[in-house]
């Protein structure tokens, strides 16, 4: 996998109470010109793989890591993956040479001031608290690519969550329209699909 | 002498591109499948890795239809 600029490696949890906030947070690196990455994009089983996401973050100069999922699963179990990513893509940053010294990682929460609770290693970084609200993460991710590939300004964060807000309200017809359930098209139910009826959507959108 | 210089750029270049290949390439448009397509000004980038159980023509398909209020049958 080659490295790209437009790259950028998100790490979210895959759980169907994410979905509205992974669908959003899609929109909105595609929305402003970048190229999401994801694990999903080459199996949407879930069955992520070690391999994988290290090319993926060695492709990616920008990385995106939720670690809201911070209670306990319904087997009473913590989920790590989340903060393992997130391990490894600070890990790049150090340890990756030159061509990773630069690469930009956003740490989001659903809950402000909680992290030093359970990640103290990571005191003094200010991880942005999205408190579960798809308009709260797109402001977030949007202020986090900052410029558009080109250099130029991006669309403000209403502008943004309007759009997705559109977009969503037309995904159950698009979903017909090209032989699908409703509920068959979205971004953790068939990432790719999704992925491409975003962007096509955007650009005829503006 | 007026012309002069022109006229023996015209005539090297025509030398060195006999089949005027040149020409037919600056006048072919660019191959573009819709690829193209801005954002309130951001140009909004394809996906790197193909859709599943579709097609990406079958998807902008899709699109235009929806977006212009249509609906199939």
């Amino acid at each position: 996998m080659k490295r790209h600029r437009l790259n950028v490696f998100v790490n979210a949890p895959f759980d169907d109470d994410y979905a509205p906030l992974f669908d959003a947070l899609v929109f909105t690196v595609s929305a402003c010109g970048y190229r999401a990455r994801c694990a999903l994009e080459e199996n949407d089983s879930g069955d992520i793989r070690l391999d994988k996401l290290v090319e993926l973050i060695r492709a990616s100069p920008r990385s995106i890591h939720d670690l809201s999922r911070v209670e306990l699963g319904r087997n009473d179990l913590p989920r790590f993956n989340m903060p393992f990513e997130l391990g490894m893509a600070l890990g790049a940053k150090r340890f990756g040479g030159p061509a990773h010294k630069a690469d930009r990682i956003k740490i989001m929460v659903a809950e402000p001031y909680r992290l030093p609770a359970y990640l103290s290693d990571l005191g003094g970084n200010d991880p942005d608290a999205h408190h579960g609200d798809p308009a709260a993460l797109i402001r977030i991710v949007r202020n986090f690519l900052d410029v558009s590939p080109a250099g130029g300004p991006l669309p403000g964060p209403g502008r943004l969550a309007d759009a997705f807000q559109s977009f969503a309200d037309r995904l159950p017809a698009l979903a017909r329209e090209i032989d699908h359930r409703p509920e068959e098209v979205g971004g953790l139910k068939n990432y790719r699909t999704f992925l491409w009826c975003v962007t096509e959507f955007l650009k005829r959108a503006a | 002498m007026p012309g002069g210089r022109c006229a023996m750029i015209g005539a090297m270049s025509k030398s060195r591109d006999p089949a005027g290949k040149a020409a037919r390439k600056s006048t072919r448009p660019a191959k573009r499948e819709g690829g193209e397509g801005r954002f309130m000004g951001v140009r909004i980038a394809d996906p790197p890795v193909k859709p599943r159980g579709t097609t990406v023509r079958e998807i902008r398909r899709a699109v235009a239809t929806v977006m212009a209020g249509q609906k199939r049958a």
